[in-house]
């Protein structure tokens, strides 16, 4: 088998900046804030799902016929106001999941997420008509291709597409974060008692970042289900959350650059066991046994986690302190 | 000494709190007047720190009131009791460790300008009021001898680099009141000078403070007025002189390890 790199880098590089996009959200609720969220992949679900209805063909319609679909909702709006309804939804079921459960302390937290995620979870299997259950949706739009770009130059319009995206996200996340804002942010993370004792209404503080991390989740979900072009409950597991993690500490909590930078290399690990069929002593396993690749990949993303938290405790690209601003004397002179 | 001013900035009648069976604070009542410094002391366990949660809103009393300027500040969040000029510091100090000495003070700057989400990505919003901001946390760390270490996480201070921080972030605030809790505790004797000649100075500049203090003689030196605290409320209050020979004290005091 010789590897197609192109196409495989493609495939890697939008994959990586799709969860750049979780662990920016991610980021926002844990390493700057501190809050431990365990149900990350319920925002990232909540956004595919609702980018996928608003651009699907209403039913009736004659794409809608065409397609030979059957799923019951589907509102032929454009790309964009999908990925605006998808931050909505993402952010709305975070601030949902917040208005209940941001005020408990770090561990409890940790547990709510997670089972409010498995709830929305059991939600979208369950409500077929809005999610066609396990089946799930396979016809979802992936908008200009075949009409404006060719289906063979797809791939690398959708990267450019993602790239443009993600980059104007983490400059307008790196904004935020540098900013009174995200200071108000980060003492939360430190000490809430100390921040609120400052001054700072934390809970409102606490309940904005999730609310705007889960909106970047939301999305990620878009830019995922287009890339796909279908979407079912099947793909959203909390493995994903657990990836969105190793990300962002690996990369750097508490570092935009960073968890980005982890991203890149969960992804680029996660995708290159598919090479390890090729390697020639395995091919003997990895013949015999089709589970062999699939649970290496989690070794072998262990052993790297490992390696890192060895060697980088505070990810790659760690936090920056943020130094005192010139006296009035420098800015004078300046 | 004499008392500065007579009106009372602060004032607790008859606040209950419980934990459980054990009543922490006990139907306690006091005033501090304005201007004043006034020592609350009492054993380990008399419910001194519990005071100042029920004062500071982390703890709401269970019946009582108490009263900040004139106006009911028993059912207050902290945060909302800190922006109205009623600020504490804690008996272990709680700085924020892994941002810069000048972070913590930058954190604290009552001016809400870029604190918002919307506002916060528009830079030239906010990018002067930080200007201003930073000033007055240079100056104010000046004054505590913290500037040469404004670049140095919060959480590589000593102890009492920690005590002289949160003093000087409480002050960020502008505060009208201050609670301090224990503030010479494990405090070496330069520092506590520092922080001693500080509340001084503040003091005489129109800063109320009520201080929680184990060390009598520091406390009794600089206090207007002394609390006593025993079993969750107060059993003697006055002048420091009069107070350190009440018989109560003594006993409160001496009492349990005597008998
Ligand atoms: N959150 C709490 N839950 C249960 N009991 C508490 C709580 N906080 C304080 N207590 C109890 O209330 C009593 C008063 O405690 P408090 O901390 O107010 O005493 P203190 O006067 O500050 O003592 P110290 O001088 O040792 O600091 C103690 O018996 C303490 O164990
Ligand atoms: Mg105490």
């Amino acid at each position: 088998m010789t590897v197609e790199w192109i196409p495989f880098l493609t495939l890697l590089g939008t994959l990586a900046l799709i969860y750049s996009l979780l662990a920016l959200g991610l980021n926002l609720h844990y390493g700057y804030t501190g809050l431990l969220n365990f149900g990350h992949v319920a925002f990232f679900a909540a956004g595919a799902f609702a980018s996928a209805l608003a651009t699907l063909p209403p039913p009736g319609s004659a794409a809608y016929q065409e397609l030979g679909a059957r799923y019951q909702i589907g509102f032929g709006w454009p790309l964009p106001v999908g990925m605006a309804l998808a931050a909505v939804a993402g952010g709305a079921l975070a601030l949902l999941i917040g208005a209940t459960s941001v005020r408990l302390t770090s561990h409890y937290l940790a547990i709510a997420t997670f089972a409010m995620a498995e709830i929305f979870h059991s939600f979208l299997s369950n409500e077929e008509w809005l999610t066609q259950g396990v089946y799930g949706i396979s016809v979802v739009p992936q908008p200009l291709k075949g009409t404006v770009i060719p289906v063979s130059q797809y791939p690398y319009f959708y990267l450019l597409f993602t790239a443009i995206t993600v980059f104007a996200l983490l400059f307008l996340t790196q904004r935020l974060t540098e900013s009174p804002f995200g200071r108000v942010l980060r003492g939360v993370r430190e000490d809430e008692l100390a921040a609120r004792s400052l001054g700072k209404n934390t809970p409102r503080v606490k309940l904005q970042a999730f609310t705007l991390g889960g909106a970047l989740a939301g999305i990620a979900g878009s830019l995922w289900v287009h890339f796909i072009g279908a979407v079912h409950v099947g793909q959203f597991v909390p493995l994903i959350t657990f990836q969105v993690w190793l990300a962002v500490l690996m990369g750097g909590a508490g570092n935009n650059l960073g968890v980005v930078f982890g991203a890149f290399i969960l992804v680029a690990f996660r995708e290159s066991t598919r090479f390890l069929n090729n390697i020639p002593l395995l091919d003997r396993f990895t013949a015999a046994n089709p589970t062999f690749v699939p649970s290496l990949r989690f070794v072998i993303i262990g052993l790297l986690l490992v390696a890192i938290i060895r060697f980088f405790p505070d990810g790659v690209l760690p936090e920056r302190h943020r130094k005192a601003i010139g006296t009035r004397q420098d800015r004078r002179l300046s | 000494m004499t008392i500065p001013d007579g009106t009372p900035v602060l004032r607790l009648d008859r606040v209950v709190k419980s934990f459980g069976g054990l009543m922490a604070v006990d139907h306690c009542s006091f005033d501090v007047e304005a201007g004043t410094i006034t020592g609350l002391i009492g054993p380990n366990g008399a419910g001194k720190t519990t005071t100042f949660n029920l004062i500071a809103g982390v703890l709401a009393p269970d019946d009582g009131d108490i009263r900040y300027r004139g106006e009911s500040i028993a059912t207050l969040p902290p945060d909302r009791i800190a922006r109205r000029g009623l600020v504490r510091t804690f008996q272990t100090p709680r700085i924020f460790a892994r941002m810069t000495v000048w972070e913590n003070m930058m954190f604290a700057t009552p001016e809400p300008a870029g604190e918002g989400m919307l506002r916060a990505l528009f830079r030239p919003a906010w990018k002067r009021q930080e200007e201003k901001t930073s000033d007055a946390a240079r100056d104010i760390l000046t004054f505590v001898e913290l500037e040469p270490l404004a670049n140095e996480l919060g959480g590589s201070l000593s102890g009492g680099q920690r005590k002289l921080l949160e003093l000087a972030r409480a002050l960020m605030l502008r505060p009208q009141v201050i609670l301090l809790d224990e503030p010479t505790a494990g405090v070496s004797p330069t520092m506590r000078r520092i922080l001693i000649d500080r509340i001084l100075e503040l003091n005489r500049t129109g800063t109320t403070f009520l201080i929680i203090e184990h060390d009598l003689d520091m406390i009794m030196r600089i206090c207007h007025k002394m609390i006593v605290m025993h079993y969750g409320k107060p059993i003697a209050e006055g002048e420091p002189q009069v107070v350190r020979k009440d018989p109560r004290v003594l006993e409160a005091y001496l009492g349990g390890e005597v008998a």
